[in-house]
């Protein structure tokens, strides 16, 4: 038995790599939508920040309209003195550049006197870094301008927030991850595992043993099925080649030791001439019995393998049951039977033309064997199925013995003494399963009536009766022997 | 002229026993237990006709054809094996036999066979000709009308499949599987001997109303086609 491998290394496992993947891609996708996000938040701040700055400017230039310069310079610097959350920044120049009032101290040149948002990063007083303004600047009577903004720091309040969310979500996304891997690849693990052990059972011989199907209809009740079809074909090679050995065992043994002791007597020192000459006469005669026994027996085998399922081509039905009837009907009239045949011009199939023809010749050498005075070939298809019958009018075979009669050396008459070995109608039934067709025996009233149903594969056309004689189709044939010329 | 035959066989007995056989027969046989030296004699030597086992030491019997063929000998092949299933015998004819017979076998049957592959082989392929005759009885192939010293004699089409075999194979034994597998193109081996029947039939219309019989059983073997017994 080869070794198997009991434990499935974790990182090899499908499981581990299948939760691996889909962590990365999910890992990926959160990063993506936070990402959008963040940038909606960040968007969503500023036109706010640029909303606020353009009223408060629209209400400091009707204050300046209304009040003047002195008051508006107040006013800024009021507002700038407030410390505010949302640092505000203000700043008057006038028409020089020169500040007038604000918390700036010069105007920054990015920003235009148009009133248009725009944004410019400037330095606290003994701050390094730079902090992001939103601004606007506007024109006021007399070269003096006036600057109203705001301080983009929200900015960084979304960002921390984001971020954060982002963790606790990733954290979240690979605790799932882990977790369900665990269980995903315990489930996977197990059912795997019944699977292995179904088979290691089977190979150690219990031959009857099939994988259990849940009924849920998921891949592995599908595995389970296709493993099941498997082990019982497995079963039925198994079971098949046993009976094999067994009829092999019996069978064969049998003539082999008449044999023997047929050579035995030959040898003793009395045996006169003519009883050695009578003795090797029959055991060559044995021998070729025995030969023939066990040519029949390797067909029936081989036709139940299925190995020869290959070879299967597109086959006329009708035309091989008119040829094996054309063999037949010389013998069956110098035995005064009368053959009839009613078979269809074209019965198309897939098939093993050869085996076909033998399994119908198995069942027409019956009826030449057993039949009073007629015997009937017919050969039909409908929509789904094609079908020989040969029918006989001799004793037939009752009811309760016709199960038996397909099996491998029932000869049901036993005061018949004749050559067949009792394995005609069981190759017959083993073509038939090896085509995937049945071999039904049924009452002729009276006489046997087989019938030999195969799927069809083809259309068909137009019935044709041949009566006896007619001969077979002329098709051309192959003839490995025919010389070019004549003596 | 004595016809050589070579025999590739590991099977010390077998081997013997179709070589005695052909010696016989008046024919001269080198033999060879080895596919390689097989192939080196084969393609070195003129031989009339070679039987090959398959399974053989050296190199497999079928590689050993394919070989002979590549190498352009076109002596006829009969491949003497017991794979019998009809798969095995279809490879066998596809790489390049000439006839595949089965183990186990009578030698009458070998002999048959081996001997209408030297026939075959020795005459030229385009030669086809359109009329067979053998004494005075006279098969048309292309009207398929058989004549015996003039007079027709109606046959059915496998009764006139069956004599243009014969003839084509005239003087020479055929066997009743060679009528088998050449008119009705069946391997297997019907229970009953239906040819024998066939053959009866055929005869009475052939031989009966006339003095010297053409169709003559060879006990043991099968049936031959000729003036003299």
């Amino acid at each position: 038995m080869p070794h198997i491998a009991m434990q499935v290394r974790w990182w090899r496992s499908v499981t581990v790599r299948l939760v691996l993947a889909s962590t990365v891609a999910s890992t990926l996708m959160i990063g993506v939508v936070f990402g959008i996000l963040y940038w909606r938040a960040v968007g969503v701040v500023e036109q706010q920040a640029a909303d606020t700055v353009a009223s408060e400017m629209r209400s400091l230039i009707e204050h300046f309209r209304e009040s003047g310069l002195v008051d508006l310079m107040q006013t800024v610097r009021d507002r700038s003195a407030v410390p505010a959350e949302a640092e505000p920044v203000y700043l008057v120049v006038d028409g020089l550049g020169n500040r007038l009032s604000g918390n700036l101290l010069a105007w920054p040149p990015p920003i235009l006197p148009d009133g248009k948002w725009r944004k410019v990063e400037l330095y606290r007083r003994g701050e390094a870094n730079p902090i992001l303004i939103g601004a606007r600047g506007y024109q006021l009577v007399g070269g003096v301008r006036l600057l109203v903004g705001r301080a983009l720091e929200g900015r960084v309040a979304i960002q921390d927030a984001i971020g954060e969310s982002l963790l606790w979500a990733l954290a979240a996304l690979w605790a799932m991850a882990v977790g369900g891997g665990i269980l995903l690849s315990r489930t996977v693990l197990r059912r795997v595992g019944e699977v292995a052990a179904i088979n290691r059972e089977v190979m150690v011989g219990e031959l009857g043993r099939r994988v259990p199907v849940r009924g849920s209809g998921d891949e592995f009740d599908r595995l389970a099925d296709s493993m099941n079809a498997m082990l019982g074909r497995i079963e039925d090679l198994m079971v098949g080649m046993r009976t094999v050995t067994d009829s092999v065992g019996h069978d064969i043994r049998s003539p082999l030791t008449r044999l023997r002791n047929r050579l035995e007597r030959a040898r003793l020192a009395g045996a006169s001439e003519a009883d050695r000459e009578a003795a090797l006469d029959l055991a060559v005669s044995d021998v070729d019995l025995t030969l023939d026994l066990l040519g029949r027996l390797l067909d029936i085998a081989r036709a139940e393998s299925g190995l020869q399922r290959g070879e299967m081509a597109a086959v006329d039905l009708g035309a091989i049951a008119r040829d094996v009837v054309d063999l037949y009907e010389p013998i069956a009239e110098e035995r005064g039977l009368v053959i009839e045949a009613d078979a269809e011009r074209s019965i198309a199939t897939a098939g093993h033309g050869e085996l076909l023809a033998q399994a119908l010749s198995n069942l027409v050498d019956n009826a030449t064997k057993y039949a009073r005075t007629r015997i009937r070939v017919e050969a039909g298809a409908d929509g789904q199925s094609a079908r020989v019958v040969v029918s006989d009018d001799g004793p037939g075979i009752p009811a309760g013995d016709r199960e038996r009669a397909t099996e491998r050396f029932v000869r049901l008459d036993p005061s018949r003494s004749g050559k067949g070995a009792g394995l005609g109608l069981s190759l017959v039934a083993a073509v038939a399963r090896l085509h995937g067709g049945t071999l039904e025996l049924s009452d002729a009233e009276p006489g046997l009536r087989a019938e030999l149903v195969l799927p069809l594969t083809g259309g068909r056309s137009g019935g044709e009766a041949i009566g006896p004689g007619t001969g077979g189709s002329p098709k051309p044939m192959l003839k490995p022997y025919e010389g070019n010329s004549a003596a | 002229m004595s016809r050589k035959i070579l025999i590739v066989e590991d099977d010390d007995e077998t081997a013997g026993y179709v070589e005695r056989g052909f010696v016989e027969q008046g024919y001269g046989v080198d033999r060879s237990a080895d596919g390689r030296e097989g192939l080196f004699l084969a393609t070195d030597r003129a031989y009339d006709a070679i039987v090959l086992d398959r399974m053989l030491p050296g190199l497999e019997g079928l590689a050993v054809l394919k070989a002979l063929r590549a190498a352009g000998v076109r002596t006829p092949v009969l491949i003497l094996s017991a794979m019998g299933a009809l798969d095995e015998r279809v490879r066998g004819l596809r790489e390049g036999s000439d006839d595949y017979l089965v183990k186990p076998f009578a030698f009458a049957e070998l002999h048959a066979r081996v001997d209408a592959l030297i026939r075959r082989g020795a005459t030229p392929d385009d030669a086809a000709p359109s009329r067979l005759s053998v004494a005075d009885l006279e098969l048309d192939l292309l009207s398929r009308k058989v004549t015996r010293s003039g007079r027709p004699i109606p046959l059915q089409p496998r009764e006139f499949l069956m004599l243009e075999f014969l003839m084509r194979n005239a003087g020479r034994v055929v066997t009743r599987t060679m009528l088998l597998e050449g008119v009705w193109n069946y391997h297997f081996d019907p229970q009953t001997n239906v040819i024998d029947v066939h053959i009866s039939r055929l005869r009475q219309k052939v031989d009966k109303d006339f003095e010297v019989p053409l169709i003559h059983t060879v006990r043991g073997s099968g049936y031959t086609l000729s003036v003299e017994v």
